[in-house]
């Protein structure tokens, strides 16, 4: 048989228009807002991921067996050189980071705080989280917010959305922007003015710093000797230097421009074997510690030996997720070792060992596992991937995503009985064609696949329609997510998370829908085809 | 030559607890190439019989064959088949496919008989000039007049070489002009294909065609007259 049925089945969908538009726009209705609502919860998950997973904890991690149960600094197993090139060499693999990770009292004044140690190879480790990259450049107290408004260089608009930054710390004026929801571009100029205000500095007089000084024939002989009773020693503003080495501002004003211009420091990333450490942001405002400041720490180390330290501290981390925003402090990881005497005979321990993958689907996330499991040579170590390490965030994507499911579930059941409608009405209309159709010797197959033809051919229109009219959404919210104010962003924080909602891209999501569409389509063609099965030629053509 | 061959045909309808006999013992045969018209008043059972000869209706009790298949014993995709390769219909209201073209119409059966595209390309260029719609191949039946819809109808009807047409009222809905039009139309492929035409009818003039004019009566016929 050589009758082309999809010829005819496109032709019949435009017998009547108007309802083939119709049916058309309400999936095309259903598949946009399916999109929508499904484009909106992956892109959540995905930043979820990202900001817990890709860029902190690795997708899988190598681990004392004991130390998921028990992160202390008896669980920890010895770095091997061997096995960590292997992994560096093996094909998929985008990252292999050690780390020493593990809690400690932080101490700072008479604040103190359980803080979480994270020993990182300063360079290894920008290839998972970077702390470079989140190393807080501006910060915007009530004080500092307070004098901006005084500035009348700034336009109105831009000064009435200054409270946005309110007690918030910054990475880039681009960030800033975003907060303040205005064009950085157009706004640039006020940008600058903003961020000058904000700026994180500190004067640092190191011994580096205080032999250069001692050097330079512009500062007199008085102050350079003052300088020995200050080294090693950090100031906000050039006030309280000029207070501190008991010099006039205005007198020495050349000298005093010198010291700043030698001292200052805006948050530096960590070098390998680095002194100092990286704070996170929320940890320093609650233990009041600045630039250069001293972060004491004291806890259990390795087999129960003392650990502790004093570190300074060389810059502020602003972390995406919050949780880590409260606790995290990273330091160089032979330090960390030194101070949880991981390093006691000599031997470099770590807690972990994290690892990134270049596919981190579910599938490759696990034949990776057990690839990795095969090489492992010490028998107290094991393979964990992030489902395991981070339950609680593999919960929470589950049960939202059962319940965005049961939602479109309903938005498609309700579409199903709008289609439905259509093909039974169809069906009726069309009796006697079909009566006829049989007479002439058209099996009640064919009249089936041409109908079914014609219901799969409305349906794909309306998906497709409804992914493109979706796409220019889906685009722009991807690249401009959503910022969420007030209580949702404090529910945010609550749950650990940057309060923001980024669509995801295309994606299989979109092939899914078109089946799912499909399949109602389908579905909704068998009762009204079983009538077509049991039509008698003769009733029909007398209908 | 026998093609159509009635044996003793009956049809009752239960409507309710009422019996109705549609057609009662009826027992008739046409040759190859016969023009004829089954008439009788509005209840007479004339529509009933020529369904039945269509394979539309099945009868209650006896035979009817047709080429030499009973075709009273086949059932579902066997009967419609059967009726793809035997069997050409024209019905009162024309019954075309809306959104086919009158060369499309015209070579759906074909199509679905599996004839070659060259094949149909001649038949249906024939056939449509033959109906006098030369010039209309690519106009849908919504262009189309009454009696250019049902000449279309006829070239579809013939388009597969059926054994014999059925033609259930052609001219009822047709003026006169268009009715004597379809007539010699019908009349003129009746005589070239060969091919038997039955008509059901009410209409004088399609009488007056006739060759052989079958009176039907409470089911039975009254009087079976051959004219040529």
């Amino acid at each position: 048989m050589k009758v082309n049925y999809i010829k005819l089945a496109w032709r019949n969908l435009w017998r009547n228009k108007r309802r083939t538009v119709i049916t058309t726009a309400s999936v095309l209705f259903a598949v946009f807002f399916a999109l929508f609502m499904r484009s909106f919860q992956l892109g959540f998950y995905d930043h979820m991921i990202k900001n817990a997973i890709e860029n902190f904890s690795g997708f899988i991690q190598v681990q004392h067996e004991d130390f998921m149960d028990d992160p202390s600094m008896n669980n920890v197993f010895e770095y091997n050189d061997e096995f960590i090139g292997k992994l560096k060499s093996t094909d998929g693999i985008k990252a292999v980071v050690p780390r020493v990770e593990g809690g400690i009292m932080g101490s700072s004044g008479n604040k103190t705080k359980v803080v979480l140690v994270m020993g990182i190879d300063p360079v290894e480790e920008r290839k998972l989280s970077n702390p470079e990259h989140f190393i807080v450049k501006y910060r915007f107290s009530k004080e500092v917010l307070a004098t901006l408004n005084l500035n009348t260089s700034i336009p109105t608009d831009v000064r009435e959305r200054l409270h946005f930054l309110e007690n918030r710390s910054y990475t880039s004026l681009g960030s800033l922007a975003v907060d303040m929801d205005i064009d950085p571009e157009k706004n640039s100029k006020y940008l600058q003015i903003i961020g000058e205000s904000g700026k994180v500095v500190r004067y640092w007089l190191t011994d580096k710093v205080i032999a250069q000084l001692k050097e330079d024939p512009s500062i007199p002989q008085a102050i350079k000797d003052s300088l020995n009773f200050k080294r090693d020693t950090a100031f906000s503003n050039l006030k309280h230097i000029a207070e501190a080495l008991h010099i006039d501002r205005q007198q020495h004003k050349v000298a005093l421009d010198r010291i700043a211009e030698l001292s200052e420091v805006t948050g530096e990333a960590l070098v390998q074997g680095d002194d100092g450490v990286l704070i996170a942001d929320n940890l320093a405002k609650f233990l009041n510690l600045d630039l250069g400041d001293t972060l004491i720490t004291y806890g259990y180390g390795f087999q129960d030996y003392t650990a502790e330290g004093t570190f300074r501290v060389k810059g502020f981390i602003k972390l995406p997720n919050p949780d880590l925003n409260n606790k995290l402090v990273y330091m160089d990881i032979e330090k960390a070792q030194k101070m949880f005497m991981l390093d006691i005979d000599g031997k470099k321990r770590i807690t972990t060992l994290a690892i990134n993958l270049d596919n981190n689907s579910e599938k490759n996330l696990h034949a990776f596992e057990e690839k990795i499991a095969g090489m492992l040579n010490d028998s107290s170590t094991l393979v964990r991937n992030w489902m395991d390490f981070n339950p609680i965030l593999q919960q929470q994507i589950e049960s939202d995503n059962k319940s965005g499911q049961i939602f479109m579930g309903l938005l498609y059941f309700i579409i199903f009985f709008g289609i439905l409608g259509t093909v039974m009405m169809m069906i009726h209309e069309r009796k006697r064609e079909f009566g006829v159709l049989i007479a002439v010797g058209m099996q009640r197959t064919r009249i089936a696949i041409t109908f079914i033809y014609e219901m799969i051919l409305m349906g794909l229109l309306g998906v497709f329609s409804g992914i493109l009219v979706s796409l220019p959404f889906l685009h722009y919210f991807h690249n401009h997510p959503v910022r969420l104010r007030g209580d949702l962003e404090q529910m945010m924080y609550d749950y650990g998370f940057e309060p923001v909602m980024p669509l995801m891209w295309i994606d299989t999501y979109m092939l899914w829908q078109a089946i799912i569409v499909a399949m109602m389509v389908v579905m909704s063609c068998i009762y009204p085809l079983r009538k077509v099965y049991k039509l008698k030629a003769i009733d029909a053509i007398r209908s | 030559m026998k093609v159509i061959e009635i044996r003793n045909v009956e049809k009752i309808y239960n409507d309710s607890e009422v019996k109705v006999h549609a057609v009662n013992g009826v027992d008739l045969s046409f040759d190859e190439g016969e023009f004829a018209a089954i008439v009788g008043p509005s209840g007479s059972g004339k529509t009933t019989l020529l369904n039945m000869l269509g394979g539309l209706d099945t009868p209650t009790k006896g035979e009817i064959f047709i080429g030499g298949t009973n075709i009273s014993t086949l059932k579902g995709s066997k009967l419609i088949d059967f009726r793809l390769h035997n069997i050409g219909f024209v019905f009162q209201s024309y019954n075309l496919i809306p959104v086919l073209t009158a060369r499309e119409n015209t070579e759906f059966v074909m199509q679905m008989q599996g004839v070659s595209k060259k094949l149909r390309d001649v038949r249906v260029e024939e056939l449509l000039t033959a109906v006098g719609l030369g010039d209309r191949f690519e106009s849908r039946p919504s262009r189309l007049s009454g009696g250019q819809q049902q000449r279309v109808a006829v070239a579809r009807a013939l388009a597969s070489k059926p054994k014999f047409i059925h033609a259930d009222e052609p001219t009822a809905n047709l003026d006169s002009k268009s009715t004597e039009n379809l007539l010699d139309i019908m009349e003129q492929l009746n005589r070239e294909e060969k091919i038997t035409f039955i008509f059901s009818t009410h209409d004088a003039r399609v009488v007056k065609k006739a060759h052989r004019v079958i009176s039907l009566e409470d089911g039975k016929i009254l009087k079976d007259e051959v004219r040529k």
